[in-house]
């Protein structure tokens, strides 16, 4: 009874009025950022965390995971209309969705998706409600060594499966885990890093840094790509026919469960699983051949997997504090910036905190539906602003918003360095998302670390010892030399 | 004991971990020896707009300090904006630079208070 009564009384916080505004306004904007090309969820969350702050942490959140599963929403649009998925889990959309378009289904191809990502997202809410206190109850009894090992086995999942090289990918996030030392040491209060600058004592903020290595970053690689022209069809019905829900359905339920496993998995995110599930649909179809040419079923089982996978990737985010994907480090960095630490202490001592956001999830759900049926010829119009005004819009942004932290002029003069340097590095096919997850838990992880070794006075064997403890780091092993040897061709990276 | 849990440990373990990782990665690289730098390496015009992009930004910090945010703003939206396409109507992108620096202004400024230091103009 415990999860229907937290639950209720999450509902109850969430359909506030000003909650209930701002879950509104973040599925909006995310949804638009969706929509438009060249702006993906974590520069979409990192602009916008300054809109937040001097509000309600609930109230913030809220807004942020708006912002977050809005987008995963709005990806399909651009995926079936331009033939350009706005993110990487909607690439399966894409394939099948624009080939519809040009047939001239564009609107069942719109409605299914958005009827598929409603439905997956309403599971996958259900399926967190009812995994993440036993998954927190368990995260309790850990201690140090464990949570050491635990970021270490998120770790491996998450370098490994965005980029193409798992070299690169650890390279990055060990980087990550550098910035974070940057700053006064919690446990002996030496100064580190800081090259005698006041404005460092506290560290790197890692919205400076996000700002740089996403938004700005971002700005710099897209700034010689060529625009692209929008497809004109008449939308029509969006409703899907009897014929299209009929091969449809399964691969609905399908995608659901396979979405929402690789979701929660750390580092498996909504691109492994709207690949995974759309590769299922094409092995288990009787007609193999209609896929690449305008199959609904493909774009059913895809966008309902990217959907209940960015909601299975709270999961490790709210009870164990591991942020599975670069989106979920965002929101992690956005806890703690308002004083929350994410994780199994925040679930007990906080739990109106989590089910009032698992709520707005919910409620948030509904809103994109009921929204997007509406107003989809106004999606489309904006397409048709050019990207070009969208860069100065997002760098003005970028910088009022970093300069709003701490309201010092040397956070911009990092930001530009960050970007600088974020630029190369994604240049260079360094993913950027093992690295904003490094910078997120470096410092819990070095506390971790720190703490495993006073326990054992000094012996780093106590990460061996432990059970529960190698268990992870023999997990952690595994997939590595699975990848290693097994997996060849991976799914492009999930930023 | 005392020392194995001293400040300095962990970065240089991690110190310790990218070398090992870059030295893997140089080693594949030259084994592989697929990779050219001339496919790293971004076209002349690339190069040329991300130079001018970061001398804008630049600029961009400066006038903030001097001017204040408001017109420091718009200068640096009309410098963006005719930086990334020289044939459009001057018109139309002041037009654009005052929308966007108004909203932003009303927004960040007099609505969420943010102290923005105080130049000549606002």
């Amino acid at each position: 009874m415990g999860v229907l009564q937290n639950l209720w009384n999450g509902f109850d916080i969430a359909i506030s009025p000003i909650n209930f505004f701002y879950c509104l306004l973040g599925t909006v904007i995310g949804n638009l950022i969706g929509v438009l090309p060249g702006i993906g969820p974590v520069t979409a969350m990192a602009l916008l965390i300054p809109f937040t702050f001097g509000r309600d942490p609930i109230t913030s959140i809220i807004m942020l995971a708006g912002i977050y599963y809005g987008a995963m929403y709005g990806g399909a649009i651009t995926s079936v209309l331009l033939n350009v998925p706005g993110e990487s889990s909607s690439v399966p959309t894409a394939i099948e969705g624009y080939p519809m378009a040009r047939q001239g289904r564009a609107g069942p191809a719109i409605g299914m998706s958005a009827i598929a990502s409603f439905v997956a997202g309403t599971v996958g809410v259900i399926l967190m409600m009812l995994l993440s206190p036993p998954l927190a109850e368990l995260a309790l009894k850990f201690g140090p060594p464990e949570y050491f090992s635990l970021m270490i086995l998120g770790m491996c999942t998450v370098t490994a499966l965005s980029g193409k090289s798992i070299i690169k990918g650890w390279i990055s996030a060990v980087i990550g885990l550098m910035v974070a030392t940057v700053g006064i040491d919690v446990l002996t209060s030496v100064n580190r890093f800081n090259f005698g600058r006041p404005e460092l004592f506290d560290g790197i903020d890692f919205l400076v840094v996000i700002m740089g290595v996403f938004a700005i970053a971002e700005v710099m690689l897209n700034i010689e790509e060529p625009e692209g022209g929008i497809f004109q069809t008449k939308i029509g019905s969006l409703l899907p026919t009897r014929q299209d829900w009929s091969v449809s359905t399964l691969p609905l339920v399908r995608g659901t469960i396979i979405g929402f496993l690789a979701g929660v998995l750390p580092g498996g995110g909504a691109t492994v699983g709207s690949f995974l599930a759309y590769g299922v649909e094409k092995r288990v179809s009787r007609h193999p051949e209609r896929f690449g040419h305008g199959a609904i079923e493909g774009i059913a089982s895809c966008e309902a997997a990217n959907n209940s996978a960015a909601v299975g990737a709270m999961i490790p985010l709210f009870t164990l504090g591991i942020p599975g994907t670069a989106a979920a480090a965002v929101l992690f960095g956005a806890f703690v910036m308002l004083g929350l630490q994410p994780g199994p202490f925040l679930f007990r001592d906080h739990p109106q905190f989590v089910w009032a956001v698992i709520a707005s999830m919910y409620i948030g759900n509904v809103l994109l539906l009921a929204m997007n049926m509406p107003l989809i010829s106004f999606f489309v119009k904006l397409l048709k602003v050019p990207y070009k005004d969208l860069m100065a819009i997002i760098l003005t942004l970028a910088f009022i918003g970093t300069f709003s932290i701490n309201g010092n002029v040397f956070d911009l003069w990092l930001m530009l360095i960050i970007a600088g340097f974020g630029y190369l590095l994604r240049k260079l096919d360094f993913s950027p998302a093992p690295l904003i997850l490094g910078m997120v838990l470096g410092q819990n992880m070095e506390m971790a670390f720190r703490r495993s070794l006073i326990i054992s006075s000094g012996s780093p064997s106590v990460f061996f010892t432990r059970p529960i403890s190698a268990t992870l780091l023999v997990l952690a092993a595994l997939w590595l030399i699975f990848l290693v040897t097994g997996l060849k061709k991976r799914p492009v990276e999930d930023a | 004991m005392q020392d194995v849990i001293d400040s300095h440990v962990y970065p240089m373990v991690l110190a310790s971990v990218l070398a090992l990782l870059s030295l893997g990665l140089m080693v594949k690289g030259f084994r592989d020896g697929k990779e050219k730098a001339e496919d790293w390496i971004p076209s002349r015009k690339e190069i040329r707009q991300i130079f001018f992009l970061f001398l804008a930004l630049i600029a961009y910090i400066f006038v903030f300090q001097k001017l204040g945010y408001l017109s420091s703003t718009v200068f640096f939206m009309v410098l963006i904006l005719k930086l990334m396409d020289r044939k459009r109507s001057g018109l139309r992108i002041l037009a654009l630079s005052l929308l966007v620096s108004g909203v932003c202004y009303l927004l960040f400024v007099l609505l969420f208070k943010i102290q923005v230091p105080a130049g000549i103009l606002i």
